[in-house]
C-alpha cells in the first residue's frame, strides 16, 4: 500500500467519523424546548425565554398566550408555520384575553386576510392562507370601531416581539382592542369550548 | 539577503506609515461632506414607516439603527406607542444614516448626489442587492425621491410627507 493510498484512507476514516458524529448530535438533538447543537444560538435563547409550557394546557391554540409565537413556529419550526399570530387583550390595562375578535391583515397587494381570536386570545395565520406581500397592516375589531395598528409590520410573524409587556422604548405593549375604559368594561370574556382548541 | 530582507521590511514599514497617515489624517483630521442636517426630520419621517420600524431598522443591534415615535425609542422612559419622535431622535437618526458608509457618502454629497446607488442605502431600500427587507422604494417614488433628493442637498417636503404617510394609510383593497 503507498503512503498515498495509505493518508487517503485515513481522510475516508476521518469523514466517516464525522458523519457518524453529525449523525449522533443530530439524534439527541431535541425539539423546539431543547437546544439544538447546529443551531442557532440566538434563537436557542429565544427558546429557552419562553419557560416551560402551562402542564395544564394541552399544546395547541390555546397554549402560551401572549408569547412570541414565531419563536417556534417558523420555518425549520414546529408545526404549523405561522405567518402571523399572536394575543389580542380587551385594553392597554390589564391582560384580560377577547375572544372572537377580528383580526384584520391586508397586505401591500390589496389582499386582505380576517381571523378570529379565541377564548384565550389567540389567533394564528398560516402562510397558505395568506401568502403576503410586505408591508402589511393589522387591525383588531371586537366593538363597533377597530383598533387600526399605526406602523406596518414588515417582517415579524410574533405580535409579541413588538408588542410585550411592559410598554417601553422597543415595545409599543400587548395588543388591545380598545383603550376607551367605558366601553372595555362592557367587552365580555367567555369560557372555553372544544372548538377553541381544535387547530386549523 | 540579509540586507535585502532589512531594506524590504523597512520599505513596508515607511509606505504603510505614510498610508495610515493619510487615511488617518483625512478621517480624523479632515471634515468630509454630508448631505443637509437642516430638513433631515422630513426624510427621517419618510424612512420611519419603511425602513424603522421595530422589526426592521428599529432596533438596537442594527448598524442602520432608526429611531421614531412609533418605533425603538432613545429615551429610555419613553415607549413605541407615543408618535412622536423627539430632537434627539432625529438627531441619531441623521447620524446613524452618514455614518454607514462615510467616505462614500461624501464622494457622492460631493459630486451632487450622483449616482446614489453607489450608496448601500440605496442599493438596500431599491432591492438591489441581497436585502432581508426586500425592496422597499424604486426610483421615482415617494421615499426613494425624498432620500435621493436630500443626497442631492434639496428637500421635498411633498415627497417626504407623502412617504411618512405609508404606515399610517392603510392600502386601498
Amino acid at each position: 500500500m503507498t503512503a498515498r493510498r495509505f493518508r487517503r484512507m485515513g481522510g475516508m476514516a476521518r469523514r466517516k467519523g464525522f458523519a457518524a458524529l453529525l449523525l449522533a448530535a443530530a439524534s439527541i438533538a431535541p425539539g423546539c424546548a431543547g437546544i439544538d447543537p447546529f443551531g442557532d444560538p440566538v434563537q436557542d435563547a429565544e427558546r429557552a425565554a419562553l419557560g416551560p409550557e402551562d402542564p395544564n394546557v394541552p399544546e395547541g391554540p390555546l397554549h402560551r398566550p401572549g408569547q412570541p409565537c414565531a419563536v417556534c413556529h417558523r420555518d425549520g419550526g414546529e408545526d404549523p408555520v405561522f405567518a402571523f399570530a399572536g394575543t389580542v387583550y380587551r385594553d392597554p390595562v390589564e391582560k384580560v384575553a377577547v375572544a372572537d375578535a377580528m383580526v384584520s391583515l391586508t397586505d401591500a397587494a390589496g389582499r386582505t386576510f380576517m381571523t378570529t381570536t379565541n377564548c384565550v386570545g389567540n389567533f394564528y395565520v398560516k402562510p397558505s392562507e395568506f401568502p403576503v406581500t410586505p408591508p402589511v397592516w393589522a387591525s383588531v375589531q371586537r366593538i363597533e370601531f377597530p383598533w387600526e395598528m399605526e406602523s406596518p409590520i414588515h417582517r415579524e410573524a410574533s405580535c409579541a416581539r413588538c408588542h410585550y409587556d411592559p410598554a417601553g422604548p422597543a415595545s409599543a405593549g400587548h395588543l388591545f382592542v380598545t383603550d376607551d375604559e367605558t366601553t372595555f368594561a362592557s367587552i365580555p370574556t367567555r369560557a372555553c369550548t372544544a372548538a377553541d382548541g381544535v387547530t386549523r | 539577503m540579509t540586507s535585502r530582507v532589512t531594506a524590504l521590511c523597512v520599505g513596508l514599514a515607511a509606505a504603510s506609515a505614510s498610508c495610515i497617515g493619510i487615511v488617518g489624517g483625512e478621517s480624523q483630521h479632515g471634515e468630509l461632506a454630508a448631505p443637509p442636517r437642516a430638513g433631515f426630520e422630513q426624510v427621517a419621517d419618510a424612512m420611519q414607516p419603511s425602513c424603522g420600524t421595530l422589526d426592521c431598522h428599529g432596533q438596537p443591534d442594527r448598524n442602520l439603527r432608526l429611531y421614531g415615535g412609533r418605533g425603538l425609542r432613545l429615551d429610555p422612559a419613553a415607549t413605541s406607542s407615543d408618535g412622536t419622535t423627539s430632537p434627539a431622535e432625529y438627531e441619531a437618526n441623521y447620524w446613524s444614516v452618514v455614518a454607514l458608509e462615510p467616505e462614500l457618502l461624501a464622494t457622492v454629497t460631493r459630486e451632487g448626489g450622483k449616482d446614489p446607488e453607489r450608496l448601500m442605502l440605496i442599493r438596500k431600500g431599491r432591492g438591489t442587492i441581497r436585502h432581508k427587507g426586500g425592496a422597499l422604494m424604486k426610483p421615482g417614488d415617494d421615499l426613494d425621491e425624498c432620500i435621493v433628493e436630500w443626497l442631492e442637498g434639496e428637500i421635498l417636503a411633498d415627497r417626504c410627507f407623502a412617504a411618512s404617510r405609508i404606515g399610517v394609510d392603510m392600502p386601498t383593497p
